[in-house]
């Protein structure tokens, strides 16, 4: 079993990475960028105005399976973890999806013969691809905003009526949503380790399935900040919103 | 194939000492998973050699009915941390129960025979049974569970049943996995995919 230490302040951005370059995109979610020399975690944090509590917390989370402070992670503004997981969804997007897409790609023309599995492995893709973003923007049209509308607003207090009827968000949506996009990529991976008859070039597959083991760790990081502080946080302002009105 | 264990336990000190002790006792896979919601996701997918859950983690009854879908080369043992656990309706159900107070050969007892039993028939082989097979094809193909009750003459309860065999079989879980599965197996021709 190996040890995991907890990141601090005090911990030069530096030796972070030394320790799990996994972390390189979490840090530029936070416009952090490399080249930093010695500074600690604090100093670039307090540089670039990013809130010190709330990123080490997050890539604590990250880094360290044991470390999850649930009630002190409910504490922060829910437009903070909005922001974070609106730029992961950016980093899904623009970068992670279009990857994967490459790497099946260069997968199929590295194909002599018998490429027909490969071709089925394509389309499993493409329709996981559609899946996932389809849950993204549902989440970003109706999930983040109305969770916003509900515990940011400063005039007091928000009428749940209006805004549940304008955002229509759904709880059963969201959940089968999100179900189904996590076991899919488990099961595209098993398929590839399993089942899929190797006619490909063999760095190219390990490229592809180091991708798919990088996004799986980042997007149930990812859905876990939803589930575990998100969907409570909305259930108890919901509730008690629905007994003052 | 190596070992896996899951350990769900809240309390930090707890989870690392029984993982310590395990580690004592054998080199295992160890998962962590404090949310009851994932751990119930997880053990549909995996096959495990010993679960360990803290009771405390089983309050809710959906949740509950869940966990305790017990599949039987897994070995499940209860962590109790205070008394009135001991007398939870579903105590019973567990292999095993450890005491958090308890001392260190019993505790010690109970993991190593959790480790060792079982282990035979967990590795029984993955494969398909051939009522499991004709499921697999008709689920590829895109039937319901009603029209596969239906076509085979079977419950739809057994239908599902099937079901979570082949998903723990194979370790696959979506329809559109299974479809690959089927094709990539030459258990459908592929055009007939809908």
């Amino acid at each position: 079993m190996s040890e995991l230490s907890i990141i601090t302040g005090q911990t030069k951005m530096a030796d972070v990475i030394h320790k799990n370059y996994l972390l390189l995109p979490v840090i530029n979610r936070f416009g952090i960028k490399l080249g930093f020399g010695d500074r600690t975690v604090e100093e670039i944090c307090s540089d670039a105005k990013i809130n010190l509590s709330f990123f080490l917390d997050i890539i604590n989370t990250y880094h360290n399976e044991y470390y999850f402070p649930k009630e002190k992670m409910q504490e922060y503004p829910v437009q903070l973890i909005v922001d974070y997981l609106k730029e992961t969804h950016n980093y899904y997007k623009k970068k992670i999806l279009p990857e994967i897409e490459d790497n099946i790609d260069r997968l199929i023309k590295s194909c002599p013969v018998d490429c027909d599995n490969l071709k089925l492995i394509e389309e499993f893709y493409k329709e996981y691809k559609d899946e996932l973003e389809y849950h993204l923007n549902n989440e970003e049209k109706r999930f983040f905003p109305y969770i916003i509308a509900l515990t940011e607003t400063q005039e007091s207090p928000p009428n749940l009526k209006e805004i549940r009827k304008k955002y229509n968000f759904s709880y059963e949506i969201h959940n089968s949503e999100h179900e189904n996009v996590v076991a899919k990529l488990f099961d595209f991976k098993n398929i590839l380790i399993k089942y899929l008859p190797p006619t490909y070039d063999q760095d190219l597959g390990n490229n592809l399935l180091s991708d798919l083991f990088v996004f799986e760790k980042d997007l149930n990081d990812h859905e876990r900040l939803e589930d575990v502080i998100l969907l409570p946080a909305l259930q108890k302002i919901e509730n008690k919103l629905e007994k003052e009105q | 194939m190596s070992k896996s264990v899951v350990i769900s336990i809240s309390f930090y000190i707890t989870k690392r000492g029984i993982a310590a002790i395990i580690n004592d006792i054998e080199e295992v896979n160890l998962i962590f998973i404090d949310d009851i919601k994932e751990l119930n996701h997880y053990l549909e997918l995996n096959r495990l050699t010993a679960v360990i859950i803290d009771q405390s983690l089983l309050k809710n009854k959906q949740d509950a009915g869940l966990f305790f879908q017990l599949k039987d080369t897994t070995t499940y043992i209860a962590l109790n941390s205070n008394e009135d656990e001991q007398s939870l309706p579903h105590t019973k159900k567990f292999d095993h129960i450890i005491d958090s107070k308890g001392n260190k050969d019993k505790i010690f007892t109970v993991l190593e025979n959790a480790l060792k039993s079982k282990s035979k028939t967990s590795e029984a082989s993955s494969i398909l049974s051939e009522r499991e097979t004709e499921v697999l094809k008709l689920v590829a193909l895109g039937y319901t569970n009603q029209q596969i009750a239906e076509k085979l003459f079977i419950s739809k309860h057994t239908v599902i049943s099937h079901r979570k065999n082949i998903t723990s079989k194979l370790g696959i879980k979506t329809v559109s996995g299974l479809t690959v599965y089927a094709v990539l197996n030459n258990l459908i021709p592929k055009d007939q995919i809908q």
